[in-house]
This record gives structure tokens, sequence and C-alpha cells, in this order.
């Protein structure tokens, strides 16, 4: 990119130019700052994953945690609403053409796996994981048995506010007062996504769990859990307006009905 | 940077903006300038600004058919506005342009994102945490709404949220934001996720056979599970 200055600090986009009439190179790395959602014909192939090297690798689940995962390049960007379902185990490589670093499992908490796409290139699609540390992706080798669709639905937490918006196609659907984590231990702020749907066999607090892909910042785990951040109801209503959880949203019941529809993968922006 | 330096940057800067503004022009005149059509159109940009500042439409797209897709990490470093994550998307059918992380110092304008979306010539906006000095911005504000920010000896800034414009042809244009400031005696508008789309084509008389939504997400089946989480 080059930026003309002229006396006094004016500018003028000049690389711009290229951009726009080259059709967007693609850029795994993002080192010119772009990064294409239009697919490219060819790219590197992935290297095979043989059962044994596959069975050592740590799963990208809420549980797990992936070492070498590309940090998310725009976390606090919005996300399209695109999202891919692995119908089988599939390897997740740190780059196109890059080593396995994990498998994203076909299904997770006894649900499928549906992750956002953030960057589609060459035969690859860029993922965002459910698995710490949190804000991180990977890359998956497109094949054909991988399902994805789009979700028209955006979940926004406004913590300051204490405030859920959700839209659908813009449209908004219901906007409710909330309850957040503390200061000591606040719901951790970026995109993430609605990772399952749970209806806990023995529910305490809430009939729906909503698991997103994002963790405690402060807790390693919680309860026996691994600190996942979660939207779910809860029964006393004093606390909404307040910050009061150990960093999941607590939401009124009518809220928790209508997210309910929400499609597992669809954005949520916390800010 | 005040209004002098302001000023006087433009002055020495108008040719050089000319000129490349002009190039500019050239290159993203068919996603900007490709006239309407009543349907099968959707085009879209981040961010543009005219005035004494010039800043070319951002992340152009355009298209007739086959979607087309532009992402830009971050807007270079210049003197008027800040935004990360820019991104278009454009079909025959839809249009969205978003951006994140705005910030117009000046005018005391920002927001974590800002999108807007334009479907079948039906258009809506989406605000994240906007506000424009001490007011917050709605998330989902009504078409056309407008906001005055005072900037002292600057003058006063109008702001249109969610402005709609359609086109004789049925099009719509969609602007998320729209900021007309007044810098030295000139206006600097600065637009911010605009997306145009053709209107819903006219039932044919034949209605065309069901078919299940293309590539929408499913609707969630709870599942019988439990995950300690926290609470």
């Amino acid at each position: 990119m080059h930026v003309i200055r002229t006396y006094g600090g004016a500018f003028v986009i000049v690389g711009l130019v290229a951009a726009l009439t080259s059709g967007c190179g693609a850029s795994a790395k993002g080192t010119a700052g772009e990064a294409a959602r239009t697919p490219s014909a060819a790219g590197p192939k992935a290297a095979p994953v043989s059962a044994a090297r596959l069975a050592r690798l740590p799963h990208a689940t809420t549980y797990g945690t992936v070492h070498g995962a590309p940090a998310d390049p725009a976390p606090n960007a919005p996300l399209d609403g695109t999202v891919v379902h692995p119908a089988r185990d599939t390897p997740v490589y740190d780059r196109p053409g890059g080593k396995p670093i994990a498998v994203l499992p076909a299904k997770q908490l006894d649900g499928p796996t549906w992750v956002p796409v953030i960057a589609d290139q060459g035969g690859w699609r860029r993922v965002l994981l459910p698995s710490r540390p949190d804000h991180t992706s990977g890359w998956l080798p497109t094949d054909k048995t991988q399902h994805t669709a789009t979700s028209a639905y955006r979940i926004a937490v406004d913590r300051g506010a204490h405030r859920l918006t959700l839209t659908e196609a813009g449209r908004r659907l219901g906007a409710w007062t909330v309850a957040v984590g503390t200061a000591k231990n606040p719901t951790p702020a970026g995109r993430t996504f609605l990772l399952a749907s749970l209806s806990p066999p023995k529910p305490t607090y809430s009939k729906l769990i909503l698991p997103l892909g994002t963790h405690s910042n402060s807790l390693d785990s919680f309860g026996g859990g691994p600190g996942t951040v979660a939207l779910h109801g809860w029964p006393d209503k004093s606390v909404f307006g307040h910050d009061v959880s150990h960093g999941c949203v607590r939401t009124p019941p009518a809220a928790l009905g209508t997210l309910s529809r929400v499609p597992l993968g669809s954005p949520v922006q916390i800010t | 940077m005040s209004a002098s330096r302001l000023t006087r940057t433009a002055a020495m800067a108008a040719t050089v903006v000319a000129t490349v503004v002009a190039t500019v022009g050239v290159a993203a005149g068919p996603a900007l300038a490709a006239p309407a059509r009543t349907t099968g159109h959707g085009s879209a940009y981040a961010l543009n600004a005219a005035g004494p500042v010039a800043v070319p439409a951002i992340s152009a797209v355009a298209s007739t058919g086959r979607k087309a897709d532009r992402s830009l990490l971050s807007l270079p470093k210049n003197p008027l506005v800040k935004a990360s994550a820019l991104h278009t998307t454009a079909d025959r059918a839809m249009a969205r342009a978003s951006v994140a992380d705005l910030l117009v110092k000046k005018l005391g304008l920002s927001a974590s994102a800002v999108t807007a979306l334009c479907t079948h010539g039906k258009g809506s906006v989406d605000l994240v945490a906007a506000r424009l000095g001490k007011q917050h911005l709605a998330v989902s504000p009504a078409p056309n709404s407008a906001v005055r920010a005072h900037l002292g000896p600057l003058g006063t800034a109008t702001v249109t949220l969610n402005k709609q414009v359609r086109a004789a042809d049925g099009s719509l244009r969609v602007t998320a934001i729209e900021a007309r400031v007044p810098i030295a005696g000139k206006l600097e508008t600065v637009s911010v996720s605009s997306v145009t789309c053709g209107k819903a084509a006219a039932q044919p008389t034949t209605p065309a056979p069901q078919q299940p939504p293309a590539h929408q997400a499913p609707a969630p089946t709870p599942v019988h599970h439990d995950l300690p989480v926290t609470g």
C-alpha cells in the first residue's frame, strides 16, 4: 500500500488503485492488509495426515487447547455469517499447505460443529476455533463433505449498557437487558460465535445453555468445565442490568426463547 | 488537526488529489457508476470521503451474478477517519458493507461496527456501540435519521443514519452513516458502509417449484447435554 503524503499530512491512497483493479489478490498471511473471501482457483495441497497422527492432534473444542493456531486477524470486526460444518473429523492447519495443528470434530457437546468462516481462498477455508486460546483460527482444506451455509442472525452484547440485541438480516428481533461478568471475571470482548445449544438433563438455573466459542480470560476452569462463556437464563430477574456473573451473559426468559432458534456458528459480537 | 491546517492541507494537495481521484474514479467506475438496474444488481463500498480530504471508495464491489467479496484489514493512516476490517460483498440480489472500529475524531463519531445491508430493494442498518459525542446512536436507526453535532469553531455537522435513496428504477442505495462536516468553509462528506441493490423481481406468472432457502444455516436442536459454564 502506498500513501502519498503532502505538506500538512494530506493523503491519497494510491495503493488502493491497484487493489480496486486487481480483483483483490488473496494473501493468506494478510501482509498487505488484504484478506480475500473470493475463492481463487488454485492453492497449496493439504499435507496428508495419517490416522495415527490425527489421533495425537488436539481437538478444537471448547475443552481443547490448540497450540500454534494463528490469531484471528480482526477479532473486533463483524463476521459475515458464513458458517461451515465438517461432516467428518477434519484436520486443521496453521496455514494453507502448512502443518496440521488440530482436529475439528464433526460433533462436539453431542451436537454438530458449526464454525464461522473468515476467509476462503485457493481450496482452503479459514475458520474461527472454539478452543483455547481465544480469538484463534485455523485453515480447513475445502472438501465436498463440508456443509457451508449463511446465517442472517447477529447477536450483539453491549457490556456497558447490559444490552443484548438480536437481529436477522438487519431487522431487530429483540433487545433485552442482561447481566454480564464482574470486573474481576469480565465477559470477554470481541467477536465469537454460537457454539452449541444444550438442554441440561437436570437444569438448575436455565433450561437452555448456549455456549459460545470463547472462554473466561480470568478463569481456567469453572464448576468442572473449561471456563466456557455462554448465554443462558437466570431465575432471579434482579440480576439483569448488573455485572454479577463469572463471565456468562444471563438473559431473561423471553430472550432465551428467541435466541434458541439462532443457528449454530452465528456471529456474536461482544463490546 | 485544526481547521486552518486542514485548509492548507487541502490546498497543497488539491492537484494530487484531483489526479489520483480521477484515476481511482476510472478504476472504481464499474462498481460505483454502473447504471442502476431494476433487478439483478448489487454493489457496495465500505468507506468514501469527498471534499478537502478525498478518500476513494474503499473495498468497492459490484456484481450482476456471482458473489463478489472484498476485505481490507485497516484503513491507511489519514487525518480524517480511522477504521478496520472493511468488508463488502454483493451479488445479483443483495449487497452488504461493514466496517469496524470506526472513528471520526473531529466529529466525535465512533462505532464498534457499522453495517449496511440491501436485499431485493429493501435496506437496513446495524450500528454496534455507535456514539456521536456523548450521544448513543440507535442500533437499528429509522431510515434517514438526522443527527446534528456542534463542532465549536468548525460549525455544525449533519449526520444521517440509515440514509436511503430510492432511484427512479426502483433500486435502493443505503448508506449506514453519512456525515457532512464543514471544514473551513468547504464541505467534507464521509460515507460509511454504503450498498445498492435492485428491487425484488416481479412474481412470475407460473410460480417456480418451492425450493428450500439456499445455504441457509439450520436452526439448532437442543441436545441433552450438560456443560458447566461461567454462570
